[in-house]
């Protein structure tokens, strides 16, 4: 995850481009596991716990889940993941550079 | 020698009226036995995972986990040798719940059927076939739905019905249809101690929101320092919108 991750924002350093987390690890947990695995992009901090108010609200019942929200703020894809996820982000890309 | 018979009878059938809660107690006694061993059996064994180092967790678990296959074929001998007696309830939730998915030999549901149907605590037993999909448990829910006399019973078999089917996205009208039942019919039933008719309302609504194509809704909250931060912030990007946790 956290590789595939950190070289999809590497590449994508200079496009309208951000992976924004939800993360429902304790705070002493999250904040290691940012140190540990070098994550650079922000993240809600969803109160320490699975059933946290975001998680809630989006109805998520299994981790992780992935939503890719285009420029307008419209939901695209769902659970898209690896290499599919790369794909649909430039496909979303080459849009925004169309319109 | 007539009045000696008779003597024989009476003491026979005072036997035979106290062996009964005898008989009862025995087979619940086997019952909790063969479950609190097993159980302990569990207890014990994630003991000794939990103490080893974390990388080495889950090897451990994939390799030792205690089997439950005796205990299920122990269980399943009393409940098909007592089909009558409610004590077997909670041998036949066990096995449904520890039978990973497999659902239950046919002449159980046809002991449910016959003995236990308009009995309350059926519900549990349905409440465990959370994961058991065959036909054989089809056709018993949807009997449970028409014939039991027991409310909660049936609500259970609908929740039961609506939640294998959850994720199934051919299903969804069916789906929808049997949350609007439960919460007409059975907007009380507690499933682990929350009222589940609403839950799954709920859930169907935000999904619905959720959709592809739909404006995701915003999402005020705050960074793990506390700095408020909001979706709508990162407006003109795209967003991969990731919810995530170390474990």
């Amino acid at each position: 995850m956290y590789p595939h991750e950190r070289s999809l924002v590497e590449r994508l350093k200079d496009k309208p481009f951000t992976i924004l987390g939800v993360n429902s690890d304790s705070s002493k947990r999250y904040k290691k596991a940012i140190e540990e695995n070098n994550i650079t992009w922000p993240s809600f901090w969803d109160g320490g716990r699975t059933g946290g108010p975001i998680a809630t609200a989006w109805a998520v019942r299994g981790w992780p889940t992935i939503y890719i929200i285009d420029a307008k703020g419209v939901i695209r894809f769902k659970n898209t993941r690896g290499k599919a996820m790369d794909e649909a982000v430039d496909t979303l890309l080459k849009e925004m550079e169309g319109e | 020698m007539k009045a000696k018979k008779l003597l024989t009878m009476l003491i026979a059938a005072a036997g035979l009226a106290v062996a009964q809660p005898d008989t009862k107690n025995k087979i619940a006694g086997q019952i909790s036995e063969l479950i609190e061993t097993q159980d302990a059996a569990v207890k014990k064994f994630m003991d000794e995972v939990r103490a080893l180092p974390r990388e080495k967790q889950r090897e451990a678990y994939q390799k030792g986990y205690p089997q439950f296959d005796d205990t299920i074929e122990a269980l399943y001998t009393i409940v098909e040798e007592n089909p009558a007696e409610v004590a077997t309830l909670k041998a036949i939730s066990w096995i449904s719940s520890h039978s990973r998915g497999k659902e239950l030999k046919p002449e159980i549901f046809a002991a449910l059927e016959k003995h236990h149907l308009d009995h309350s605590e059926l519900s549990e037993v349905i409440l465990s076939f959370y994961t058991a999909k065959g036909e054989n448990t089809q056709a018993f829910l949807a009997t449970v739905i028409e014939k039991s006399k027991a409310q909660d019973a049936r609500g259970s078999a609908l929740y039961i019905q609506a939640t294998q089917i959850e994720r199934d996205t051919a299903k969804t009208a069916q789906y929808k249809a049997l949350v609007e039942k439960l919460n007409a019919e059975h907007a009380n039933l507690e499933v682990r101690g929350r009222r589940v008719a609403a839950m799954m309302k709920a859930t169907l609504e935000a999904k619905e929101k959720l959709a592809i194509g739909k404006s995701a809704p915003e999402i005020i909250g705050k960074d793990v320092d506390g700095k408020e931060m909001k979706l709508s912030d990162y407006n003109g990007k795209i967003v991969v919108l990731d919810f995530w946790g170390d474990w």
